[in-house]
């Protein structure tokens, strides 16, 4: 937490005033912390606010352009499997063909069970819009997710954080890679991209890595990590220092050949 | 021997009342007593010439009767009273008794007392004074009679021929909830609408509240002036009584109503009812037991997919849930959110089962994608370098899917898993792409070894490939490797 005990007393009125304006969420109010001190510390709150609205947007990489972000979504549902105690997400989903291809399982295994997950299809990103804010005011719902593909405008994600703060409710618009940053009424903004994970003892993969970035963030500053998700306990851990993370990408003989030269292909 | 079963006896005798209203509205059962005399009266005055006359309606009746397996004995006249004596003492099984109009005094004075609607006690003590028929009751003086049984006997006579007037109090008939508003002058603001149909709400809430009972299915008709109709009709998930609710499930789908040149009148019925207690009002002490008493009762939520179900459309709002199949498309499946969940896991294949719920069956966390492809999607392998070192045990040095080409940096697998062989093959009806695409995915498929991928920039991917080449060439897949899935 920032230290505020040499601030002249108005700067900070006029802090909290405006903090009222903005309607972000006082200090005593919920917070969901990630259990990892360096990125609870850089944000302002202690930990991810609830009952507003977050962004979380992919890497701008080739599955981002084919309208995947599995990290992402990953991301986001390991977050919300731990509001679940609090109610019951729904997940909205607009006709967007990339988002409709969630596989229960895999969810299952975050934490968020059949029991605890509702998915509204929704024709159109208006009835999906529709859909998540009637979500957002409905004291049993505890998290609510809207997959689109494209940016949504202001006006939308402004009342999309409006009906957060009056239904107490955590709201997360989770979009695929986007280039551009744009101006966004969310509290917080999340980049989520893969990671090459470090090579392990043992012949095989690694654990899952992510780059994690905060993009944006509303009193605070951005920042970025590299963070490592453990399957079996759900949790993320920051990914050891660098002299254990894996060699530099500097391009494999393999890779160097197969982009530049010819193939010589092999029977 | 029967043993007696009273409650059996009134609802069949309920039944039977309801079964009786295609002859007249007006009907009252005659409840059991120590006599058994158990029976039902149907006031006919205006109706017989419905069915041909009172004789024909009494043919009816019987016929009618004795095909649903009763024995009848039925008795008409002018007075409960008097059909009442006919019927006992006058009529046998089969044969009705009908006494002519006024006629009463003639028909019936040859009937014993028993015919008279009296107490055992009064009966035996007329019995003993030699009284045996009406007409022995009859010409007696009624002074004596009253001061001796007290009013009983003279209006029990009376009531037989129709010298004192005994209604009959008709039992009440179900009326379905339907609430209908008309309107003086033709409306056609949609907030006029939207007006009425609260108050048709409130009315017919208000009525089921008395009776317990929620609605589940309610449908809303606007006839307007031109003799043209519009239903809408909307349902719940569980039963429900608050108005405001059952509005905003019509609210959006009123938008796009067409008054035309105006609407004559509004009607709302409720299809479905289930029984529904009393709602207790919440206590709320403080924002914690709040939320505790929220989560616990899960009846917002069911309200909220009441309402997204009602924009979004029918099966649109679903879960996720577990079926029994080894098979990665195949075991999940989707149910409507608003079915109670009463298996955890959807029914399956017998074997499929058996193997879900063996060891080899339970999954490690993280081995599943969290996207899978609808349909697996074939991917060109680059080709393998001799002379490059090989790169951590990949199977593959990298694949080209959807235009991009992904070399792969490390791979765990694989992991085979075997189609259900145990179903036959798809008929060979089919065409021939059909087959194919059968023969990859569907059941009786080929076997698959997955791996898991990770690409040099950390995508992580689900691949499979055949070992056994099932599909011919010409069957339009070169490829034997295919991606499924897309981890995080």
């Amino acid at each position: 937490m920032h230290d505020v005990s040499h601030r002249p007393p108005k700067l900070d009125a006029l802090r909290a005033h405006i903090q009222a304006i903005e309607g972000l969420p006082r200090e005593t109010e919920a917070v969901l912390p990630f259990g990892l001190a360096d990125i609870d510390q850089v944000l302002p709150w202690g930990g991810l606010p609830l009952a507003c609205l977050h962004h979380v947007v992919g890497a701008d990489d080739a599955l981002g352009a084919r309208g995947f972000a599995p990290s992402a979504v990953t991301f986001v549902a390991a977050l919300t499997a731990r509001l679940k105690e609090r109610g019951t997400v729904l997940w909205c989903l607009p006709r967007y063909k990339a988002a409709d291809t969630l596989y229960g399982p895999a969810l299952d295994m975050l934490g968020l069970g059949e029991e605890a997950l509702v998915i509204a299809r929704a024709k159109d990103e208006t009835e999906a819009l529709w859909a998540m804010e009637e979500g957002l005011c409905c004291p049993d719902v505890s998290a609510v997710i809207g997959s689109f593909a494209a940016p949504l405008n202001l006006t939308a994600e402004r009342r999309l954080q409006l009906a957060a703060e009056r239904g107490g409710t955590t709201g997360f618009l989770l979009q695929p890679g986007l280039a551009a940053a744009s101006a966004s009424a969310a509290v917080t903004r999340w980049r989520v991209g893969a990671a090459p994970s470090a090579v392990p003892l043992w012949p095989g993969l690694g654990k899952t890595r992510w780059t994690l970035t905060l993009d944006r963030c509303r009193q605070g500053t951005p920042h970025s990590w590299i963070v490592e998700w453990c399957d079996e306990t759900c949790t993320f851990r920051l990914a050891a220092p660098l002299c254990d993370r894996s060699l530099d990408p500097s391009p494999s003989p393999i890779t160097a050949q197969q982009r530049t030269g010819p193939l010589r292909a092999v029977a | 021997m029967i043993e007696a079963d009273p409650i059996a006896d009134q609802v069949c005798l309920d039944a039977m009342l309801t079964w009786a209203r295609r002859y007249t509205p007006w009907l009252a059962v005659e409840g059991l007593d120590e006599r058994g005399g158990a029976g039902l009266w149907l006031d006919i005055t205006g109706c017989s010439h419905l069915f041909g006359g009172e004789q024909a309606l009494l043919e009816d009746f019987e016929a009618r009767l004795r095909r649903l397996g009763f024995a009848s004995r039925l008795g008409l006249a002018d007075t409960p009273g008097a059909a009442w004596a006919a019927a006992r003492s006058l009529a046998s099984s089969g044969a009705s008794a009908r006494v002519p109009e006024g006629e009463q005094r003639t028909h019936l004075a040859a009937l014993p007392t028993t015919a008279l609607r009296l107490s055992t006690r009064t009966l035996e003590t007329l019995n003993r004074l030699g009284v045996r028929t009406l007409s022995d009751l009859l010409v007696l003086p009624r002074a004596p009679l009253t001061r001796r049984f007290g009013r009983e006997v003279c209006l029990r006579l009376d009531q037989l021929l129709g010298r004192v007037d005994e209604p009959l109090s008709p039992e009440m008939e179900r009326l379905p909830y339907v609430a209908r508003i008309n309107f003086a002058e033709p409306i056609g603001r949609t907030e006029d609408v939207e007006a009425a149909l609260h108050d048709l709400l409130d009315s017919l809430c208000v009525r089921l509240e008395k009776d317990r009972r929620g609605i589940r299915r309610l449908v809303f008709e606007v006839f307007r002036v031109d003799n043209t109709a519009e239903r809408i009709a909307v349902g719940t998930g569980q039963a429900v009584r608050r108005p405001e609710h059952l509005f905003r499930l019509f609210r959006d789908k009123l938008d796009g109503l067409d008054a035309g040149f105006g609407i004559e009148f509004l009607m709302l019925t409720v299809t479905v009812t289930d029984p529904m207690e009393s709602e207790q009002g919440r206590i709320r002490t403080g924002a914690e037991s709040e939320t505790a008493v929220a989560s616990k009762s899960g009846r917002d939520l069911a309200l909220l997919i009441d309402r997204l179900e009602a924009r979004l459309g029918s099966g649109r709002i679903v879960r996720p849930q577990r079926r029994a199949s080894h098979i990665p498309e195949r075991a999940v499946g989707f149910v409507r959110a608003l079915d109670r969940l009463n298996q955890t896991v959807l029914p399956g294949d017998a074997r499929e089962v058996a193997l879900l719920h063996s060891d080899i069956g339970r999954l490690r966390p993280g081995v599943r994608p969290i996207h899978l492809l609808p349909k697996p999607e074939p991917v060109d392998p680059l080709p393998v370098c001799s002379d490059a070192p090989p790169v951590r045990m990949v199977p593959l040095p990298g694949f080209s899917w959807r235009r991009q080409t992904y070399p792969l940096a490390a791979a765990e697998g694989p992991e085979r898993i075997a189609g259900a062989w145990w179903r036959g093959a798809l008929p060979s009806d089919r065409s021939r792409e059909e087959q194919s695409y059968f023969t990859l995915c569907e059941d009786g498929g080929a076997v698959r070894e997955y791996w898991r991928v990770e690409s040099e920039s950390g995508a992580r991917f689900w691949l499979f490939y055949l070992p056994f080449p099932v599909m011919r060439k010409e069957a339009g897949h070169q490829s034997r490797w295919f991606l499924h899935g897309l981890f995080a």
